[in-house]
């Protein structure tokens, strides 16, 4: 019995597709990805020929120096971002060949996000903040103030729910803003930077969720510059310059 | 002083280097500085100033009282009334009666009939107004059978005369009669009554020895006695009254006499429009103001970083609200001035559609109470719209912008206030919408309105023979005659008819007695209609159905009269008018009732139709009678053919007044028109300040909340939740705002009750119909807005970390 209850059972999508082949038992398979910047007649390439294969349930850190294009790896994958070339296959999915209303659907159901400053909205309460990603799903009321609750409980911050983000420290924010990922129940979670505003050991405690996370079948995925965070993963994609350097 | 240099210096560097923001703001003030100094312009001359008179407080028309009769409180005077009046010298300094007069001035080109006025020869030192060549009237000029004398106005000197300064002196021929002209006046005159145009006076002549006290034709002005305020006259006047009525029963009894400032009589009805039109621009102006702290609330916020390094350098805070209301109190300069000027154009305009009714038009101009007005309001516009947000910046939390500039306490509760203005400025923009909703309605409703008559195709024109050559009533009814058999043959006309006194053109009333029902104890008990004499054929022409009985043969020579529905119902319900007999007074004979006629509005829409009697014009012919051509196309077209058909009968009798009775039906409603135009303009004018001032303030808040909008994207949220978002917070201030404008308007609109003609103030569908107006107006407001949120690149907001 883990610490979170695994997520849901993955509602397989409507539309398979024969290149489903190419990429059998990846969570996200990236072939060829490349980003680039126009200026003027001139391009700037951001990411270069990315060959990736992330598959379900693994704790991934991209590192590498900062300008090297681990947030725009990162938007990609959580599909922000549709303007690159290449195949981006997610639970077999082709992305680069669905409609934004089936990409946003996709996104919508499977990933959840946390930002190197937490991004909770000033003028919501806790609970309020928690309960936005319900709000944009078919989620009944009184099911959304189960799954709040729930949440506001297993992340122990009960007592905070009717306070303002900024009468919360760093870490108890990035906390909601983890817990905000989290309520959705996605398959896996991005997140960029996460500790970069935190103290060192508030920086320990947000790894040690993500860990507990991972353990209980979520994927995540983090940028970070630091060592000691990509020890708590699996495994570290290296980027430099827009190029994977090393796994 | 240095400082202030200073400041201005500044502000004036900040307008220069956001010239977007200068134009819009500036414009913005303009328009609402301009609709109130055009308004106000036009209030200060027909209420504020006072009249051209000398010392015109002190001067008050005096009126009979008829109330307790069953008339009006205005009722005007009989000759008997004025000598009397005139002759209590502890209550006037002086008094003067007036009498209609419209002669034809002979010996040029065409007969021309001049407006004017015969007067006691008190009238000028009433008024307190010297003649710029010669004299005014003296006593011995208003005897009976005196010399005929005459005084014109700068108007007809100048015109007709050249402005020949050896004028005083010369004989003229009026309406067939020669007067000597002893005097011109100056050109700022105005006569007092109505029509204020008037160009010609003569002295009444009144016989003050047995004056006559049966005809009521006078109107009086008199001057109070120096030092006796007008409550304490008001009481003298009616102990004045009662002795009267003692001595002349027969006249007097149950009548009172009333002293009204002649201010009060000249300005008339047209105060309520004017005041409502002034609380119409002051909400346009509110308005601009609400958007103009908005968009400098919004300059404070991104602003804010410079003011908290103004703060942290040590500048105190009060040094920094000045700063900022320097800039408010400059632009509030610029827009002024651009205000005047509008003004000034605006005031033309506003003169050029005033209706014909509208006194003292010729007296609007820009003077200091204007421009003292126009500075005033520039000033406290300035201070209103820059005073909240100065505040606002100025309260800046230094060490917090200075970290993080783009999220302070100024955003937070910079936030509130915009929220707050956008609310007032919806509630505001429904209250004048809702109103002149309603100032619409009425006239639209007063032009369908249906009068109990057809004015359409009618061409209607004035033939007075002058008396001294037409001396008897049966020389007028025989040249009568002739004009309408003239008229009626003319091409292009299919119907013709003639009438004493037009609908909407005046009226004559007389007693009357029933036969077979005992005669009054008193004229003040005795029952009272207004009378026409007609053709046959007027009812025909006119549309006007008979209802019972029939209307008169051509030549019905049996006394006989056609009364209304209204007379039938009053006086023989439940009896049969028809065939019953009434005598106007002992010396004419008994008419019988003929036919009934259905009711007509003959004094407009909003009265209702009065009790009338008509009578062939042959059998009581009176001095002047109106021509009425029915054509089968536009009528205007028979005027020259009718002043033709008039002029080959007899070359000195002009046709006066011709024009259409479209045209009579269109002036009775022209006041609510222009006051329902204007209004609508100001509304208009409120709706697109509104709509601007939602849109700058949506516009601002996507950009404020362009990270927050890429945070509920990477949640989740679809394109159609963020437009909902954005719209939706948009409509809901509006819809906060049209509540309270709602609550609003309902109290507002009472004041318009006496504007108004079906439609009650409070009426709910004017209210919906506007509230939804405001409501998607704000919707479109926010669409742009809003489908900027949607392009939010969350990417794009979330790197800006
Ligand atoms: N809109 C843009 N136009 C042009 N170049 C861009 C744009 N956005 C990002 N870049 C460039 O793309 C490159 C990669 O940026 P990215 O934010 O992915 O780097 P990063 O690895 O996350 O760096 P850091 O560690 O500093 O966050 C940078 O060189 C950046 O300048
Ligand atoms: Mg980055």
């Amino acid at each position: 019995m883990s610490f979170f209850k695994s997520s849901q059972p993955v509602r397989q999508p409507d539309v398979l597709t024969s290149e489903a082949a190419v990429a059998p038992h990846a969570l996200i398979a990236f072939r060829n990805i490349e980003k680039s910047y126009a200026h003027g007649t001139s391009r700037t390439y951001v990411l270069r020929r990315i060959n990736v294969d992330i598959k379900d349930g693994e704790f991934v850190s991209i590192m590498g120096p900062s300008g090297a294009g681990k947030s725009t790896l990162l938007h990609i994958i959580g599909m922000h971002d549709s303007a690159w070339t290449g195949e981006y296959y997610f639970l077999d999915q082709p992305v680069h060949k669905l409609a934004a209303k089936d990409r946003a659907r996709l996104h919508k159901q499977h990933i959840g996000f946390v930002f190197q400053s937490y991004h909770l909205l000033d003028h919501l309460t806790v609970y309020e903040n928690l309960d936005i990603p319900l709000s944009y799903r078919d989620i009944k009321k009184g099911e959304r103030e189960s799954l709040v609750g729930d949440i506001l409980d297993k992340f122990s911050i009960v007592g905070k729910k009717d306070l303002y983000p900024n009468q919360l420290s760093g870490g108890q924010q990035q906390l909601v803003a983890v817990a905000r990922a989290v309520i959705s129940s996605p398959k896996v979670i991005l997140a960029d930077e996460p500790t970069g505003n935190l103290h060192s050991s508030q920086g320990r405690e947000i790894m040690e969720l993500f860990k507990k996370l991972n353990e209980s079948g979520t994927t995540i995925i983090q940028v970070t510059h630091s060592e000691a965070n990509a020890a708590y993963g699996s495994r570290v994609i290296n980027l430099r310059d827009g190029w994977i350097v090393d796994e | 002083m240095n400082t202030t240099w200073q400041d201005l210096r500044y502000a004036l560097r900040m307008l220069a280097r956001t010239p977007g923001f200068t134009v819009v703001a500036v414009l913005t003030l303009a328009l609402g500085i301009g609709a109130n100094t055009a308004i106000f312009t036009v209030v200060n001359a027909l209420l504020l100033k006072p009249l051209p008179y000398a010392n015109p407080e002190r001067l008050v028309m005096v009126w009979q009282d008829f109330r307790a009769r069953g008339g009006p409180a205005d009722e005007w005077a009989s000759p008997g009334n004025y000598v009397d009046w005139s002759r209590e010298k502890s209550l006037f300094d002086d008094a003067a009666a007036i009498g209609g007069w419209r002669p034809t001035l002979t010996g040029g080109a065409e007969p021309e009939p001049i407006p004017g006025e015969q007067v006691t020869h008190e009238y000028f030192d009433v008024l307190g107004i010297t003649p710029v060549l010669g004299r005014t009237f003296r006593a011995e000029d208003d005897v009976p059978n005196a010399a005929r004398v005459a005084i014109i106005g700068d108007g007809l000197w100048k015109r007709r005369f050249g402005g020949d300064r050896s004028i005083v002196g010369r004989s003229v021929t009026l309406s067939g009669e020669p007067h000597e002209i002893v005097g011109v006046l100056p050109p700022r005159f105005r006569p007092i009554v109505a029509s204020q145009t008037g160009e010609i006076w003569r002295p009444l002549r009144i016989n003050t020895v047995t004056p006559s006290r049966g005809a009521i034709v006078y109107r009086v002005v008199a001057r109070l006695k120096d030092g006796l305020p007008i409550d304490r006259a008001q009481e003298a006047a009616a102990v004045l009254a009662k002795q009267l009525e003692a001595t002349h029963p027969e006249y007097n009894e149950k009548v009172g006499f009333i002293l009204e400032p002649l201010h009060d009589r000249v300005v008339g009805d047209i105060r309520p429009g004017l005041l409502a039109l002034l609380g119409a621009v002051a909400f346009v102006l509110l308005i601009a103001c609400a958007n103009l702290a908005n968009l400098l609330l919004a300059r404070g916020s991104s602003r804010s970083r410079e003011l908290a390094v103004r703060l942290a350098l040590g500048a105190a805070r009060a040094r920094v609200i000045r700063q900022l209301l320097t800039e408010s109190i400059l632009l509030a300069v610029l827009g002024g001035v651009g205000g005047v000027l509008l003004g000034v154009w605006a005031v033309d305009a506003l003169v050029s559609i005033a209706p014909a009714s509208a006194p003292r038009v010729g007296e609007i101009g820009l003077d200091e109470t204007v421009f003292g007005f126009a500075a005033l309001v520039t000033l406290l516009t300035g201070l209103l719209f820059g005073l909240a947000p100065a505040i606002q910046s100025a309260r800046a939390d230094v060490t917090h912008a200075l970290k993080d500039g783009a999220r302070g306490s100024v955003a937070a509760s910079g936030r509130a206030m915009r929220r707050g203005l956008i609310v007032a400025e919806v509630a505001l923009a429904l209250v004048l919408l809702s109103g002149g909703g309603l100032l619409l309605q009425t006239f639209l409703r007063l032009q369908a309105a249906d009068l109990g008559f057809d004015p359409r195709n009618v061409l209607v024109g004035f033939v007075n023979p002058p008396r001294v050559t037409y001396d008897t009533g049966a020389k007028h009814a025989a040249f009568y005659d002739q004009v309408y058999e003239k008229a009626k043959a003319l091409p292009g006309v299919q119907k013709a008819a003639l009438v004493s006194v037009l609908p909407l053109g005046g009226d004559s009333d007389t007693n009357f007695q029933i036969e077979g029902r005992p005669a009054a104890p008193s004229a003040a008990e005795a029952p009272v209609t207004w009378y026409r004499q007609v053709t046959a054929s007027y009812f025909d022409t006119m549309g006007m159905p008979i209802r019972r009985g029939r209307g008169f043969e051509t030549r019905e020579s049996a006394p006989s009269v056609v009364v209304n529905e209204s007379m039938a119902k009053k006086f023989f319900s439940g009896e049969e008018a028809l065939g019953r007999r009434l005598r106007f007074s002992p010396e004419l004979p008994w008419f019988t009732i003929i036919g009934i006629v259905g009711d007509a509005k003959v004094r407009g829409a909003r009265e209702a139709a009065r009790i009338e009697t008509f009578v062939p014009y042959w059998q009581m012919p009176e001095p002047g009678i109106n021509v009425v051509l029915k054509s089968a196309g536009n009528p205007a077209l028979l005027t020259s053919a009718l002043k033709q058909a008039v002029a080959s009968l007899d070359p000195n009798v002009p046709v006066q007044s011709i024009t259409t009775l479209d045209a009579i039906v269109g002036e009775s409603i022209e006041q609510p028109k222009f006051f329902a135009m204007l209004a609508a303009g100001f509304s208009i004018l409120a709706l697109v300040l509104a709509a601007i001032g939602i849109y700058g303030v949506m516009a601002y808040v996507v950009a404020q909340r362009t990270t927050e909008i890429g945070v509920r994207m990477a949640l989740g949220a679809t394109q159609g939740e963020v437009f909902r978002l954005i719209v939706g917070d948009g409509l809901k201030l509006t819809a906060i705002g049209v509540a309270l404008g709602a609550a609003g308007s309902i109290l507002v609109a009472r004041w318009l009750t006496s504007l108004l003609f079906g439609v009650t103030p409070g009426d709910p569908k004017t209210l919906t119909a506007t509230a939804l107006v405001l409501l998607l107006v704000a919707a479109a407001a926010c669409f742009i807005p809003a489908r900027r949120a949607t392009r939010v690149d969350p990417m794009v907001a979330l790197r800006a970390e």
